[in-house]
């Protein structure tokens, strides 16, 4: 009995007052891109930085500058005798602090993951108690500066990885902030609850990538971060692996989107080069002779496309390149199916190599043969050194053809 | 464009990340101790080109670096990452000396060929003493020290080397890599016979793919061809051993005829040699009588 009264009183105390849909009776703003804000997502750009945005061209809106507050208004009437309460979570302590831009102010609770933000209770003395302004604060990369993330040693490394050094998942975490709007009356009894998530998309998540790396200083020597923020038009759907090639899709990223920027097309380019120098080489005469004048038979190994767009953290994790072409969508690593580091794939990538030297408008691409992330040095095309089988060491120990787009 | 102009071209954009990272630490990734950091160093910016040198002369410096480095190996013999150094700084004598034999011939061409074997042969030797002093914990090497070494040894010498990189992460630039570098180890194991062991680095590389979400990826595919080698090579022998199993049956047949027939002549002659004795000892006998 006792039982079934505790069970009223929470009914009734529940059903006493409105409680609005997510959003309902809420105007909100979140950003400055009409897309963004209609889904209730956002970017946060420090207010120091002045980023270029669009990667194919510059977008409509060049440069990306701080953003507008997010702002959010009950669009309900409020008695003079009712009170107004905000509530802001912040759902990660490490990333989400806040800047309130209101006029009145609030406390601050940290939990041990979130951090909740109450305003004080509001009478009709405080004009704009309706409306709740506040941007995020910035967030920031992880280490001060930028260094591959992917431990090689049992010494591991320092202040590598970025972000991802803290996710899994090989993304930023995703930002959000739950906010509810209370209205009271005079004995401080709950009428009405608004309450409304702002949070990050997966293409804002990537945008947001792409500025944490803007201006971001190397460990070693060499440029800062400079890459161009994409627009979200520019993020789109992963297409299919190519035609004719073995391996991934465009994209190993753990998004389910992909910047693409002539990628496709690219690799067009460079499979018909290759069938075309694999065909060359078996006609009589033809044949392609290693460094001891022996002809090589060639396999019939088709290419393995290991990697196209990096978001800017896996980007992070496998490579030193901070501003690598991998992170713009106009650029393909290749490698032979094949055993690696057998004669097999260094016959393969003689031939591919010497197809895409063979590609007329050269000037439309840069080509490299990369091992252990290094492109390998001139002269290993003229060495037979290690092992001595009579292919050019370049071929023995390259692990893949990079080939971008110069633009 | 023209072979020649694109190597000039690649040459361009290639050079600067790459002496940009010239250092020991930022190349392989971990720290050389105090007492030679400064010659790891200079082993390493050895190995990228110095338009400023002729060969002769970067061979002379070379020699010179090769002097300092086996100083430090009979100081610290038991330290892997020093005897690596040797094996790298062979290795690029190896290759100098190499393209000095592109303009010779002859008589001259034969002997400094020797000569590069013969610093193939030491830097094989030295990378195995690294591989052996960096078996037992603790482990120093990086999987960017495994990876240069593992060109130009045996195989059974590429075996550790693979398992090594791949216990430490590979530290190539995409995840394709090193899952064909699993692919890499399984096919040394089967050229090894070591196919109980190629097995188990099978199963490890799916059980890897399970972890990383990619049992279904392009990745699959990897597995079903180190499956099939593996899978090949055990029929093989099993088919072998079958073979070799009749023959031996066969051998012990009791209706061999070449058996039976021996058996009968040895036995005849035994007999006939018997029967002469003893008629031979009969008629002595009644001799006597």
């Amino acid at each position: 009995m006792r039982h079934l009264l505790r069970l009223t009183i929470l009914v009734v105390s529940l059903t006493s007052y409105t409680a609005n849909a997510d959003g309902d009776g809420l105007s909100v703003f979140t950003s400055d891109n009409p897309e963004s804000n209609a889904a209730r997502s956002f970017i946060v750009v420090p207010e120091k930085y002045e980023i270029p945005h669009g990667i194919s061209a510059p977008a409509s809106q060049a440069v990306l500058t701080k953003q507008a507050p997010f702002l959010i208004e009950i669009l309900d009437e409020i008695e003079d005798a009712e009170l107004v309460q905000w509530s802001i979570n912040i759902t990660r302590n490490d990333f989400g602090r806040i800047w309130v831009l209101s006029s009145y102010s609030g406390k601050k609770t940290v939990g041990e993951v979130n951090t909740v933000w109450t305003s004080f209770k509001l009478d009709k003395n405080v004009v704009d108690r309706h409306i709740l302004q506040f941007h995020p604060r910035p967030q920031k990369h992880q280490s001060t500066v930028y260094k591959k993330g992917k431990p090689t040693s049992a010494q591991g490394v320092s202040n590598g990885g970025g972000t991802k050094s803290i996710n899994i998942e090989g993304r930023n975490p995703r930002l959000s902030y739950e906010i509810e709007g209370r209205v009271l009356d005079a004995s401080n009894k709950l009428i009405k609850l608004y309450s409304v998530t702002l949070q990050m998309d997966d293409k804002d998540l990537i945008r947001q990538e792409y500025i944490n790396h803007y201006r971001i200083p190397r460990a070693t020597a060499g440029e800062a971060g400079k890459l161009p923020v994409p627009t979200r038009e520019e993020i789109k759907l992963i297409p299919a692996t190519p035609d004719g090639y073995d391996g991934n899709r465009l994209t190993e990223s753990e998004y389910e989107l992909i910047i693409e920027d002539g990628a496709i097309e690219l690799s067009k380019l460079i499979l018909d080069a290759y069938e075309g120098m694999k065909k060359f080489y078996r006609k009589p005469g033809n044949e392609l002779k290693d460094l001891n004048g022996e002809p090589l038979t060639i396999p019939d190994s088709r290419l393995w496309l290991s990697s196209g767009w990096r978001n800017p953290e896996r980007n992070e994790w496998f490579s030193d390149a901070l501003n690598g072409a991998h992170q713009l969508g106009a650029a393909l690593d290749l490698m032979p199916n094949e055993i690696p580091r057998k004669r097999e794939a260094a016959i393969i990538y003689w031939v591919l190599w010497n197809a895409v030297e063979s590609v007329p408008d050269q000037h439309q691409f840069l080509a490299q043969l990369e091992a252990l992330t290094v492109p390998i040095r001139p002269a290993s095309f003229k060495l037979d050194i290690e092992p001595r089988n009579g292919i050019p060491d370049a071929f023995d120990k390259a692990d893949h053809l990079h080939i971008n787009l110069v633009k | 464009m023209k072979k020649s102009l694109i190597i000039p071209l690649l040459y361009l954009v290639s050079i600067s990340p790459v002496l940009a990272l010239a250092n020991f630490e930022d190349i392989y990734g971990i720290q050389a101790s105090d007492f030679y950091n400064v010659l790891a160093d200079q082993i390493v910016s050895a190995r990228f080109e110095d338009n400023s040198l002729s060969l002769q002369e970067q061979f002379k410096r070379l020699k010179n670096l090769q002097l300092k480095i086996e100083t430090k190996t009979d100081e610290y013999p038991g330290d892997p990452l020093v005897w690596f150094l040797e094996g790298l700084n062979l290795n690029n004598l190896a290759e100098i000396r190499y393209l000095l034999i592109l303009s010779q011939s002859g008589q001259k061409k034969a002997t400094a060929d020797r000569e590069v074997s013969n610093y193939n042969i030491a830097r094989s030797r030295a990378y195995s003493n690294a591989i052996r002093l960096d078996s037992k914990p603790p482990h120093q090497l990086s999987s960017t020290i495994y990876a240069t070494m593992s060109y130009g040894l045996s195989n059974r010498q590429k075996i550790k080397t693979y398992t090594r990189e791949l216990e430490l992460g590979s530290p190539s630039e995409n995840e394709s890599n090193e899952w064909f570098l699993h692919w890499a180890k399984i096919d040394a194991l089967v050229h090894e016979k070591k196919l109980d062991e190629a097995q188990l680095a099978l199963v490890e590389l799916k059980t890897l793919l399970d972890k990383a979400n990619k049992a279904d990826s392009a990745y699959a595919e990897i597995v079903e061809k180190a499956g099939a080698q593996i899978k090949t090579i055990t029929d093989e022998l099993q088919k072998r051993q079958a073979s070799h199993q009749n023959s031996e049956t066969s051998n012990v047949k009791p209706d061999d005829p070449e058996e039976d027939w021996s058996w009968k002549i040895w036995l005849i002659v035994s007999l006939g040699i018997f029967t002469f004795i003893a008629v031979v000892v009969i008629a002595l006998l009644k001799r006597d009588h």
